[in-house]
């Protein structure tokens, strides 16, 4: 190793120091924690058999978490639970990263200072996928040994641990691959989100009674067809990595072969000459830059809510007799409708969540940039800047947000001739925006009180959603379920609407937002 | 009438490196003050203090009498300012920046806008992210050149823009102080201080070392001597106030402060002096004598 190399991956490694562990966590703490459970809560045969026979019928479950194997062995339980979500949570930290390594650097203009030392142009991006893969490999390390210690067998747990991350390194790649076409980091990481979303989602559609060629364009359906603990098949490892080394190949490429600081696909248009009336005060202004962040996450959350809704309208085969199944049967007034759309309209709203954290999160990455400063030196309050538009934008987005899903439902299933279930689909979606509120509320007070830590915003969902897959397995005390704001509100349209629990949350999100102005305008910019 | 700025004992910290300490910073309205010191002497801490984005640890800061971190925004429709460092929003276009910021300043019609980007050669539809440094910097010119304020922050601003670039910036500020507006100008660039500046504050390690008029900060710093002498020069060197002193056959050279003036002239006079020329201290020599270890000064 050159003494530039070595100093490039001292730089990358460092920059990671805290969202390097925060992405073990994401990697392996999902997993291990729902393995845990499993083991604990589902200890005999008979626990297991009774929850695989109405697992196999939840539609819910099998569009999230693809088709149930065996699932009255341990192995196969937790493969089921586990391997699909953890999977995506890995596809997800080596994209933001990657990102993080690659384009933002060259968007910030920091990447120009490294290639101006002896560093080759493709220099940045080889170190920083081998900084992923190593940190990746190391999750799935991790995972694998956790896997192992709670009693699992060897070959299982060291192929799903490889799956996991070769998932993870695979979509690192496809990351640097995006951020050779476009020339922000937003736009790189919506690509790469959406190549994400989209394998998730062919994946779902064929696990929901879809078309099985479907799961061979795929990378997570290789990772499913991996079946630790049931088929124990290596074989769909070979199609992961030969994937990710055809995607870096043409990654680098690309990368050698592009000017700095451009993008193949990006042409810069020329804008107006003047502003126009609109465009006025910090609410103008936030409105004009989020506006096509609305309408990406719209209509990616149209589709998303179309798909649910086509799913929902063989809802009736796909709900099983007894377990989970039975239960949200028996609340949605033995409607199989209402009770998948009870609980797909959680997973959506959770969805929709992304947008809002990351709307919120823009405050930070403003201030970072100086942009924040460029606002507060003209006779902006800060009240104004910093919450106001950053809030009334992100709020007013995410019911846009879900809105888009909602009317994605209501689409589909009135083409199908079921308006009535796409009305409690639509109403169901909306009523989830408190959640979403809460959620970025607590996101804003990361920005003003531990802005250092504010994309821990990120885990907290992530948690949220943990622990609603982990809930209905465990049967949490209610204590421990509605920690999460997902949890305490009803699940529509099974469950009436729930007055208390949406003026709670709403509640909560004015005093965490009356917190998060008092801690952003006490504090120096940095 | 209330100074725009006046900043007297001023401190700030960021962990435990002292930023500021103890720095001065008297701007009279009506006038253009140079803020010069050498790189990470405390000027973008100063500026960023006063406009509200740092909160001082010390000392009184006041802007236009008031307190520039309680009562930001009302303080800052009186002024515009330019960063060292422009960033502009990647979204927009220079021409939309430029009113976005007339607007948010509280000023909905710049009249001078069309006529100053003609003049600094801008090109107002490219998007924020495609402007190079120097026209990042011509936009927030624009904008801040255009408003009808009081008071001009211009920080650094001239830094990437080309000499004749430079010139218009310079005949603007000119015209900004025929208007009646105020301006703090901190800047690296001499020539432009000395044409521009009519009072100067110079800080080091977070202290203002000299202010004053140029001629005010020139008395003080040693001038320049060039002696031809028939006879021999003996002790000049000895007396205290002399520097860089030089011998070479006929030839003296040397550097004196005014208060050791006499004593050279006394020596030189004994040594037969045969011709004498004196030159005042040139700006760049003011600086250099407060920019360096404190020995020198």
């Amino acid at each position: 190793m050159s003494s530039t190399v070595r100093a490039l991956v001292r730089v990358t490694v460092g920059r990671d120091r805290v969202l390097g562990p925060v992405a073990l966590y994401v990697v392996a703490g999902y997993t291990l924690a729902q393995a845990a459970a499993i083991h604990w809560g589902y200890a005999s045969p008979e626990d297991r058999h009774g929850l695989a026979r109405t697992a196999q019928g939840n539609a819910t479950y099998a569009a999230l978490l693809g088709p149930a194997r065996a699932l009255d062995d341990l192995g196969g339980l937790t493969a089921w639970r586990t391997v699909v979500v953890g999977a995506t949570f890995a596809g997800l930290t080596g994209l933001l990263l990657a990102v993080r390594h690659t384009r933002a650097e060259e968007e910030l203009g920091r990447g120009e200072l490294l290639l101006a030392g002896a560093v080759g142009r493709r220099a940045p991006a080889g170190v920083a996928l081998g900084w992923i893969a190593a940190l990746q490999v190391a999750g799935g390390a991790v995972l694998a040994i956790g896997l192992m210690a709670l009693g699992l067998p060897v070959v299982g747990a060291v192929l799903q641990g490889a799956a996991v991350a070769a998932v993870g390194v695979l979509f690192a790649a496809v990351a640097v691959l995006a951020s050779q076409l476009v020339a922000t980091a937003r736009a790189a990481r919506a690509v790469a989100g959406v190549a994400l979303g989209t394998a998730f989602l062919l994946r779902a559609v064929t696990d929901a009674g879809g078309p099985d060629a479907f799961r061979w364009v795929t990378p997570l359906g290789w990772a499913e067809e991996v079946a630790p603990f049931t088929a124990n098949d290596p074989a769909p490892l070979l199609l992961l990595v030969a994937a990710t080394m055809v995607v870096v190949a043409v990654a680098l490429r690309l990368q050698g072969a592009r000017d700095h600081g451009t993008g193949l696909l990006t042409r810069t248009t020329p804008g107006p000459d003047r502003a126009s009336a609109r465009l006025r005060g910090v609410y103008g202004l936030t409105i004009r830059r989020q506006r096509s962040a609305v309408a990406g996450w719209g209509a990616g959350l149209f589709a998303v809510g179309a798909a649910v809704g086509a799913v929902a309208t063989s809802a009736d085969d796909l709900l099983g007799d007894g377990g989970t199944g039975a239960k949200l049967l028996d609340r949605a007034g033995g409607d199989p409708v209402d009770a998948f759309l009870s609980s797909t309209s959680t997973v959506v709203a959770m969805l929709a969540c992304g947008f809002t954290l990351q709307a919120l999160l823009r405050l930070r990455r403003d201030e970072v940039s100086g942009l924040l400063e460029a606002t507060l030196a003209t006779a902006t309050r800060r009240r104004q800047t910093l919450l106001g538009a950053h809030v009334v934008v992100a709020g007013i987005g995410s019911v846009v947000v879900l809105l888009c899903a909602g009317v994605g439902l209501l689409v589909v299933l009135t083409l199908s001739g079921d308006p009535g279930h796409g009305v409690d689909g639509l109403l169901a979606t909306l009523s989830r925006t408190p959640a979403l509120w809460v959620l970025g509320a607590v996101s804003a007070l990361l920005v003003g009180a531990a802005p250092r830590a504010s994309a821990l915003g990120w885990a907290a969902l992530a948690s949220c959603l943990a622990l609603w897959i982990i809930d209905p397995l465990l049967g949490l005390p209610t204590a421990v379920s509605d920690v999460s704001p997902f949890g305490l509100l009803p699940d529509l349209p099974a469950a009436p609407f729930g007055a208390v629990a949406t003026a709670a949350l709403i509640a909560a999100t004015a005093v965490v937002l009356a917190l998060a102005d008092a801690a952003l305008r006490r504090r120096d910019l940095t | 009438m209330v100074d725009p700025i006046d900043v007297s004992g001023l401190t700030k910290a960021f962990g435990a490196t002292r930023a500021l300490d103890g720095l001065e910073l008297h701007v009279r309205a009506g006038e253009v003050h140079g803020f010069l010191g050498p790189n990470g002497a405390g000027k973008s801490t100063t500026i960023r203090v006063l406009l509200g984005l740092l909160r001082h640890d010390g000392g009184r800061t006041l802007l236009f009498g008031g307190d520039p971190w309680r009562q930001a925004p009302e303080l800052h429709r009186r002024l515009a300012y330019v960063a060292g460092d422009v960033v502009l929003w990647p979204e927009l276009s220079g021409g939309e920046t430029i009113d976005l910021l007339g607007r948010m300043r509280g000023q909905d019609v710049l009249a001078r806008r069309d006529e100053l980007i003609e003049r600094f050669q801008l090109d107002p539809t490219k998007r924020g992210k495609a402007y190079s440094k120097g026209n990042r910097q011509k936009v927030a010119l624009v904008a801040a050149l255009a408003a009808d304020v009081e008071l001009l922050i211009l920080d650094e601003p001239t830094s990437g823009l080309d000499p004749l670039m430079e010139d218009v910036f310079q005949q603007c500020v000119g015209e900004a102080r025929d208007r009646g507006q105020t301006v703090l100008l901190s800047s690296h660039i001499l020539g432009e201080v000395e044409r521009l500046c009519d009072r100067l504050s110079i800080v080091r390690d977070g202290r203002t070392v000299r202010t004053g008029t140029l001629d005010e900060l020139r008395t003080g710093t040693a001038m320049r001597i060039r002696a031809r002498i028939a006879g021999r020069a003996v002790g000049l060197d000895r007396i205290a106030g002399t520097d860089e002193v030089k011998i070479s056959g006929d030839e003296v050279t040397l550097a004196v402060q005014p208060g050791a003036l006499g004593e050279v002239l006394e020596v030189l006079r004994r040594a037969e002096v045969q011709e004498l020329e004196s030159s005042p201290p040139s700006l760049e020599e003011v600086f250099r004598s407060s920019y360096g270890p404190a020995s020198r000064r």
